[in-house]
């Protein structure tokens, strides 16, 4: 059947080699893709390295040429691995082979603990570990929370939140909190916290700054939390100016985020308890304040009463000149505290108006009861008998009417 | 006082302290009468603050978040 054919040309099997080798190199499925798999015969000559990349299904030939790209120094024999390669032809021996273009190690849990053992201990050398926490703030303006998207997590600190405050300010970053880029999209979303935060930058976006940040995920297996223990994420952590809450769901392991964060929540959900006030609580906090201060208020005018009877009554035998000097002093408080009274609650309000009628009670008036009479002139209460001319006329105020009056004659006295 | 410079968690720490104060007593009419006047200042701020917190949810992908401000 093939042999019918053989009326057109064949084609030389060197140019369909190399058209081959244009169709994967020109096919972007081929080109940049990452793979895993485990290193097998591994060789390094003239200065490029070959292997095989395997797993229990399949394998390729790979090389990287001139040792052009950096290797983890682990990676070896049976290590497994990342890579990021394309695929290509070589057509002089018609093998199909892997341009490894980057690879990682992919750590065992056994590696990943002893790389995580290692940044602990270059972070307590640096006293990143015990360097002074900062306290959560009483009322945040606005928290950011970084999570993933359409979390259940997220959902559940959403609703928490709401619960608690209802009126919260809530910004929430979606980032990715595992796998490969994990690390480095949270390290990105606490950059952005950081921008939030600082007062100018918040005033040129329009917005409250960021006060209190919670960067966290719901429970997974050990390597699903391992971004939490990456470098990246403790750096950015401890370059916050804000405090930050770490909040990743799980029991037994600490992770690195939670010893260089501000504050440690063992779920999402408790770190929204530890953030978010709940609001009637407040409330009461206030309207308990409010009453005590109340409170003492009455007490201190009730334990005063007595002496500022004996004061009013001293007052009252005092000379005018006395009398006129507390009218003033009287008028002054009690302007103040109507005005305090037109800024408080009502329970203050109340307070004040008691403490109003206690002031009243030492108005001149009472003291013009006892029999007492006050002199104007041209207006004004008259202090001195200099104010006083021979001849004129002066108005002598009693507690139920006026006198005009004439001076006859002054005497004045020492 | 310059009161609009104490956040709210300080306010309250000053508003728990002036009620000790005037708890304790002992002060005079002028200096009582200045605490209850700054109390009652506080008080009303305090509880202005908590209901003028907006009421807001954002929720941002990363490059959304990125580009707020980066659009400066």
């Amino acid at each position: 059947m093939a042999l019918d054919s053989t009326t057109s040309s064949p084609i030389p099997i060197g140019d369909f080699v190399q058209f081959v080798k244009q169709t994967i190199v020109q096919d972007p499925q081929f080109q940049l893709q990452t793979l895993k798999g485990e290193i097998s015969q591994w060789k390094e000559h003239n200065n490029n390295i070959y292997f095989a990349l395997r797993d229990e299904k399949g394998q390729m030939n790979c090389v990287i040429w001139n040792a052009s790209i950096p290797i983890d120094p682990s990676i070896r024999e049976g290590s497994e691995v990342i890579v990021i390669a394309n695929l290509d032809l070589w057509p002089k021996q018609g093998r199909i082979q892997l341009v490894v273009k980057k690879i990682m190690p992919v750590l065992s849990i056994g590696e990943l603990e002893l790389a995580k053992r290692e940044l602990l201990a270059q972070l307590r050398q640096e006293g990143a570990l015990d360097r002074p926490k900062k306290p959560l703030p009483v009322l945040p303006k606005h928290v950011m929370i970084i999570t993933g998207k359409n979390s259940a997590a997220l959902a559940d600190m959403k609703r928490l939140a709401v619960l608690r405050y209802p009126n919260i300010r809530i910004s929430v970053v979606e980032v990715l909190v595992q796998g490969q880029q994990a690390a480095q999209e949270i390290a990105r979303a606490l950059a952005v916290s950081r921008a939030w935060a600082d007062k100018h930058g918040a005033e040129k976006l329009g917005i409250v700054p960021v006060d209190v940040v919670i960067v966290g995920r719901g429970g997974g297996s050990v390597e699903d939390l391992w971004a939490f223990n990456l470098e990246q994420v403790a750096r950015s952590i401890l370059a916050s100016p804000i405090p930050v809450v770490s909040a990743v769901g799980h029991e037994s392991d600490i992770l690195v985020s939670d010893l260089v964060a501000d504050v440690r929540a063992s779920t999402p959900s408790h770190a929204v308890e530890l953030v978010v006030p709940d609001r009637l609580n407040l409330e009461q906090w206030l309207d308990e304040l409010e009453m005590r201060s109340s409170l003492a208020m009455s007490r201190y005018l009730e334990r005063n009463r007595t002496q500022l009877n004996f004061l009013f009554k001293r007052l009252a035998s005092a000379p005018k000149a006395g009398v006129v000097a507390m009218h003033r002093q009287l008028d002054g408080l009690k302007s103040r505290l109507s005005a305090s009274v037109k800024s408080s609650t009502n329970q203050y309000r109340k307070q004040l108006i008691q403490m109003q009628s206690t002031l009243n009670a030492a108005h001149p008036q009472r003291t013009l009861e006892r029999g007492y009479a006050m002199i104007e002139s041209k207006g004004a209460v008259v202090q001195s008998i200099h104010d006083i001319e021979e001849g004129h006329t002066i108005l002598l105020r009693l507690a139920d009417g006026i006198a005009h009056s004439t001076v006859q004659e002054k005497e004045i006295g020492e | 006082m310059s009161e609009k410079a104490l956040n709210f968690g300080e306010a309250m720490k000053r508003l728990e302290n002036i009620v000790q104060q005037l708890e304790q007593g002992g002060k005079g009419l002028e200096e009582t009468i200045q605490l209850f006047e700054e109390g009652a200042a506080l008080l009303k701020k305090c509880q202005q603050e908590l209901s003028s917190v907006e009421d807001r949810v954002n929720e941002l992908s990363l490059e959304e978040a990125e580009q707020l401000g980066d659009s400066e």
